[in-house]
């Protein structure tokens, strides 16, 4: 699949996931994987940019095994993000589907 | 390429970031390598699912809004010399910091030249406002003149005899308030032209004396025992920059010239 569109579509599919309940990376990128074939070191440049820009937050919490792992946890600006994400995308992916649909008819 | 190898690379593509950034994001990426070899995969097959190694570091320096060009892999030399790319986010603001303390240092620069030239200019401003004032006062003298040739009689029936002398009186009590005006008009000037003599003396000699302290300081870290003209010379500095700075404070200001009159 073409990588631009993975790369556009990636930061809606972390927001979505993490949205339902806090995750750690690892679990994070698995989660991601089965919805989009990604490289999984991407993944974690983009977490750590929508940390930066606030959308999330992280805390450590400890692990049975292993050590402590850092949990995403989406903040009310995220969801607020999301949710206009999710809107730009439907209008984006109607409009390329109505466009496609006229050309086939047409 | 082993876990610790790859972490050594990213870490010298990362240099740019700092410490705790840096930490965090090796971090993540080892504990990621560790899970994925839980679960069942080789050290190499997990490392290898990251791809390009380069691609990987611009991908995360893009995430820091940091030019991926920039984080070449001399990873001391560039922690050393640029402490600003450290935090790639403080790095334009300091920028912008330090592009507006400029900008208000050439404001205060052009304020100040605005000052020295407005000094300049205003006796020949006020000259030019006297002279006016004074044209304006002659037309108005002659509308009133013209008006009581119009109509003579009532001219004359209102010019009593008294009027004229006071007329004269009022005419010679003018000019010497004029003159008067004129007198500290040329104090002041007088006092500023000595003022910025004095300024450019001093000053002159405030900057020799700098040079001649640079000089000196040069000297006695080569060995010379010169440390009593070194404080001399530090003296003179003190001294001729104080006299200046006094100066620069004893020009008379219009404001102030006006409450004299």
């Amino acid at each position: 699949m073409n990588a631009q569109f993975k790369k556009g579509v990636l930061e809606l599919i972390v927001l979505e996931s993490v949205r339902k309940r806090d995750m750690y990376g690892y679990e994070l990128v698995v989660e991601v994987s089965k919805v989009i074939d990604v490289n999984e070191g991407t993944i974690y440049p983009l977490l750590k940019r929508l940390t930066n820009e606030k959308y999330f937050e992280t805390y450590l919490r400890e692990s049975t095994e292993g050590p402590p792992r850092k949990y995403y946890h989406l903040t009310a600006a995220g969801v607020l993000y999301r949710d206009t994400m999710e809107r730009e995308w439907d209008a984006f992916q109607q409009s390329v589907c109505r466009f496609l649909k006229e050309q086939k008819d047409g | 390429m082993d876990k610790t190898g790859f972490l050594k690379e990213l870490e010298q593509y990362l240099a740019v970031l700092n410490e705790s950034e840096q930490k965090d994001i090796l971090d993540e990426y080892a504990q990621h390598i560790d899970m994925k070899m839980e679960s069942g995969m080789s050290e190499q097959e997990a490392i290898g699912d990251f791809g390009n190694m380069e691609e990987l570091a611009a991908d995360i320096l893009e995430a820091y809004h940091v030019n991926p060009m920039y984080s070449g892999k001399k990873k001391t030399t560039w922690k050393k010399e640029i402490p600003l790319l450290n935090q790639a986010k403080e790095g334009p603001k300091l920028t912008v910091k330090g592009l507006e303390l400029v900008r208000q240092l050439g404001r205060k620069i052009s304020g100040g030249v605005h000052w020295l030239g407005g000094q300049i200019v205003k006796p020949f401003r006020w000259m030019k406002e006297t002279w006016l004032k004074w044209q304006k006062k002659r037309r108005d003298k002659k509308k009133e003149h013209n008006l009581q040739v119009i109509s003579p009689a009532e001219g004359k029936k209102k010019m009593k005899v008294g009027e004229i002398p006071g007329k004269i009186v009022g005419g010679i009590g003018q000019m010497m308030i004029a003159m008067v005006h004129m007198l500290f008009w040329c104090i002041r000037w007088l006092w500023n032209i000595c003022m910025v003599f004095v300024i450019v003396l001093a000053g002159g000699f405030m900057l020799m004396a700098l040079f001649c302290t640079g000089t000196l300081v040069v000297l006695l870290a080569q060995g010379y025992p010169l440390i009593g003209f070194f404080i001399g010379c530090l003296g003179v500095v003190i001294c001729t920059g104080g006299i200046a700075a006094l100066a620069l404070g004893l020009i008379r200001r219009k404001q102030e010239a006006i409450e004299h009159a």
